[in-house]
Order: structure tokens, then C-alpha cells, then sequence
């Protein structure tokens, strides 16, 4: 081959390339293609090994870590108490909730079912540029892109990309992520960034005067439309004065360590359920609606 | 029966490798395997396999469609130039290979990412092309071994 067929072959495989790139940003077609077939397929092969990992994983529990389960017992029990004890408070003041919204002519808003999920893998393989997690939750069966995923401590992201039983999860941490918040106690909003795995998260248009103080609770306010109100999301560990800008400098950590993750929970807004499964899910325990969240 | 050795070896290969890149986040395992037909010269598997390989990244990643069918491009064009200047046995084609995967793994990543308006960490690219690079070598060794009844089989006929 002369150098110059040499160039020219280069040249018309760019081209192609590029021609492919652009007509998929278009019309999506490949980026379709491969989630349905790439990611329901690498679904297939990870949840029979996830299974026996698991499996695995409980009998070296079982076998050699039996001396501690006597004591483990105890605490969970005394936990138990705790939580039930929780629980109960939690429900008078949900009760109270349901009133005073009566009394208010406050509409509950749409509800959201909660839908258990395993987690299979964390980023996979070199296309995966984001902080994402594989779930074995697909559109299918409650994972539709923009689902949000929770655990009882709070919010760890929201599904990305998902094939019929298999979905990708972008988690907070990653710098692309951006979710509405507002402190727990001062009531202040802001955005939420982060900035990739195992740094701080940002909390940006924090006004300058607000309280914000370190160690305060960050929960979702619902202004975006993505997350019920409520869903604890960050810790504040600084708060600085700005330098330059009108905005303070906070820095929040997660409350969520994503990369111990084995189950969550999926948010299932009740538009994305058929009409009777709707309602059903708006009578189930442990729902939330727009207006508040309760794991 | 070749035939059905043959399909159950990148039957275990597509397992093991899925599992792998479970394991070890961000690690390319599957595209070990292109080397495979590569160096043997079958184009039917290579054929088969580049396909299904493509799909299977692109559906576990994050980016839009493209990502992949360029970074296995570079490391097809890659094996095929040093094949041209360095004898395949060699160590020496295996470390010029792992250290142009590296290379190209970490200039994809920094190029694309701009492509696809997202933003990439430095340190963990870096990170991965390195672990990428390191990997390659091991990933040649086991792929050949594994590989060893094929060989016998050819020099046989």
C-alpha cells in the first residue's frame, strides 16, 4: 500500500467514523442497540455469578464467623427495638402529616413506589468514563432511566441507561451529576456536584448569608423534578466564605458509600406504572410522595 | 469437535472476561481477546467477535456509541503495524503492544471526553491506562496457554 492510498484510507475511515457518531447523536439508534443488547447480555452472564458470589460469601460467613453471631444477634435485636421504636414515632407524625395536609387542602402529588434492587458491578470496562454501578433493575421492571436509587441513608444516584432488565446507575459523586438541595436545619438551597470518586462533594449557590453550618443534613428539595423532597443526599463538612463570588464554598460528603453497595432501593414514579399497580403502590408501606420522602 | 471446543473456550473467555472487568473497574479484559484471532489470523472469529465485543462495552458504559469501535480500531491498528516490525513471539512485541494500549487508552479517554461533554478525573485515567497496560502482558500469557490445544491441533494436520 503507497502512502498515499495509506492517508486516504485514514481519511475515509474518520469520516465514517465521524458520519456514524453524528447520525447516532441524532437519532440514538446504536446507543439503543447496545444498551438493549450489550447491557441485558452482560446482565445475563453477571447475575448468575453475582448469585454465586453470593452464595460463597454466605457460607464463609456462616462457617467461620460463627462465633461472632451470638453477639451480632444481640446488638441487631436491641437495634430492632430501637428502630420499631422509631417506627412507630415516625408513623404518629405521618398520621399528624395526613392530617394537617387535609386540613391545608394540601394534594399529596404523585407517589413513588419502592422497588428492591441488587447491585451486580461497579464501572465496567473502558467505556465507562462516569461513576456508575450496574443494578439488576431494568425499564422492564422499575429501573426506566431517571429513576432515582436510594438506601435507607439516603440517595446514592439515579438510573442512566437501562435495558429491559438491566440498568446503569450515575451516582452522585460523579462531576456530571447536579441535584437540587437544601439544609436540613437552615432551609437553604444549592445545587449538589460531585467531583469523582473518593473527594467531596460540592454544594454550589449556597447566598452568602445563609446559615449553613458544618455537619448539617443536605436533603433534596424537589425543585427539579427528578427526586422527591426530602431524600437525605450529603453531610456539610465546610463551609467557607467566598473569595471572590456572592456564593459560600461548601463541601459535603456522601452519606452513601457507593462502592460497598449490595442493595438499594428505586424510586418508581407512579406515572411509569400501569394504572392499577399505581394505586396499589400509593396504598403500599414505604412510599413516598413528591412532597416528602420516608425510607 | 474442534468446532465445539472452539465455541466453548469464547464461551468461558466472554464469562471470565465479564467477570474480570466486574472486578477490576475500568479494565478492558474483552479486548484481550481480539488479540486472539488476530494473532492466529482468523478473520471469521475476528469477524464474529469485534460485534459482539463492541456491544457488550458500549452497553456496560456510560458514553455515547463510538467510544469503543475507535479504541478497538487503535489496538487492531496497533497489532498489525508492530507485527510488521517486531517478531510476535518476542517480548519485546508484547511490551511495545501493553505500552501503546496504555497510551492509546489514556489519549481516547482525554479526547473523547470533550466529545461527549463529560468530565474526566486525570488521576483515575491515568490509573486505568496504567492498570490496562500491566494487564495486557498477563492477559497475552493466560490467552496463549489456554490456547495450547489449538496449536498441537494445527502443527498435527
Amino acid at each position: 500500500m503507497t502512502r498515499k492510498r495509506f492517508f486516504l484510507l485514514l481519511v475515509l475511515m474518520l469520516l465514517l467514523y465521524l458520519g456514524m457518531y453524528t447520525w447516532n447523536q441524532r437519532t440514538a439508534i446504536l446507543d439503543t442497540l447496545a444498551v438493549r443488547a450489550g447491557l441485558e447480555s452482560a446482565g445475563v452472564i453477571l447475575r448468575p455469578l453475582h448469585d454465586l458470589e453470593s452464595v460463597l460469601h454466605d457460607i464463609w460467613g456462616r462457617y467461620l464467623n460463627l462465633v461472632d453471631v451470638q453477639q451480632e444477634n444481640e446488638r441487631l435485636k436491641a437495634e430492632l427495638a430501637a428502630v420499631q421504636a422509631r417506627m412507630t414515632q415516625a408513623g404518629e407524625e405521618r398520621a399528624e402529616l395526613l392530617r394537617l395536609r387535609d386540613l391545608l387542602s394540601l394534594r399529596p402529588g404523585t407517589e413513588w413506589n419502592l422497588v428492591g434492587t441488587r447491585v451486580l458491578a461497579g464501572r465496567m470496562g473502558p467505556n465507562s468514563l462516569m461513576q456508575t454501578i450496574i443494578i439488576d433493575r431494568g425499564y422492564l421492571t422499575g429501573g426506566a432511566p431517571g429513576t432515582p436509587l436510594v438506601t435507607p441513608l439516603g440517595l446514592v444516584g439515579r438510573v442512566l441507561r437501562a435495558s429491559a432488565h438491566t440498568a446503569s446507575v450515575l451516582l452522585l459523586t460523579n462531576p456530571d451529576s447536579r441535584i437540587a438541595v437544601l439544609g436540613q436545619d437552615c432551609r437553604e438551597t444549592g445545587i449538589l456536584t460531585g467531583r469523582g470518586p473518593h473527594r467531596p462533594l460540592e454544594v454550589r449557590f449556597v447566598a452568602r448569608g445563609a446559615q449553613l453550618k458544618p455537619g448539617e443534613l443536605l436533603i433534596t428539595s424537589g425543585q427539579d423534578g427528578v427526586y422527591p423532597k426530602g431524600i437525605p443526599v450529603a453531610r456539610v463538612l465546610r463551609v467557607d466564605p467566598p473569595a471572590y463570588s456572592q456564593f459560600l464554598e461548601v463541601t459535603a460528603e456522601v452519606l452513601v458509600a457507593a462502592e460497598h453497595l449490595e442493595e438499594a432501593l428505586l424510586l418508581e414514579s407512579a406515572e411509569q406504572l400501569p394504572p392499577a399497580s399505581a394505586q396499589a403502590a400509593g396504598k403500599a408501606p414505604g412510599t413516598a410522595s413528591r412532597n416528602g420522602y420516608q425510607p | 469437535m474442534m468446532l465445539l471446543l472452539e465455541g466453548g473456550w469464547w464461551l468461558g473467555f466472554l464469562i471470565v472476561a465479564i467477570w474480570l472487568q466486574q472486578m477490576l473497574p475500568g479494565l478492558d479484559v474483552l479486548g484481550a481477546g481480539i488479540l486472539v484471532p488476530l494473532r492466529e489470523r482468523s478473520w471469521l472469529t475476528l469477524l464474529w467477535l469485534l460485534p459482539v465485543v463492541i456491544i457488550l462495552q458500549e452497553g456496560l458504559g456510560s458514553c455515547p456509541f463510538g467510544s469503543s469501535v475507535a479504541w478497538y480500531v487503535m489496538v487492531i491498528f496497533l497489532f498489525e503495524s508492530l507485527r510488521r516490525l517486531v517478531d510476535m513471539e518476542s517480548f519485546f512485541f508484547i511490551f511495545l503492544l501493553s505500552l501503546g494500549v496504555g497510551c492509546c487508552s489514556l489519549s481516547l479517554s482525554w479526547l473523547l471526553a470533550p466529545l461527549h461533554m463529560l468530565h474526566i478525573d486525570l488521576q483515575t485515567t491515568l490509573d486505568r491506562s496504567i492498570l490496562q497496560a500491566l494487564f495486557l502482558p498477563i492477559a497475552w500469557s493466560v490467552l496463549l496457554w489456554s490456547r495450547r490445544w489449538r496449536y498441537s491441533h494445527d502443527a498435527g494436520e
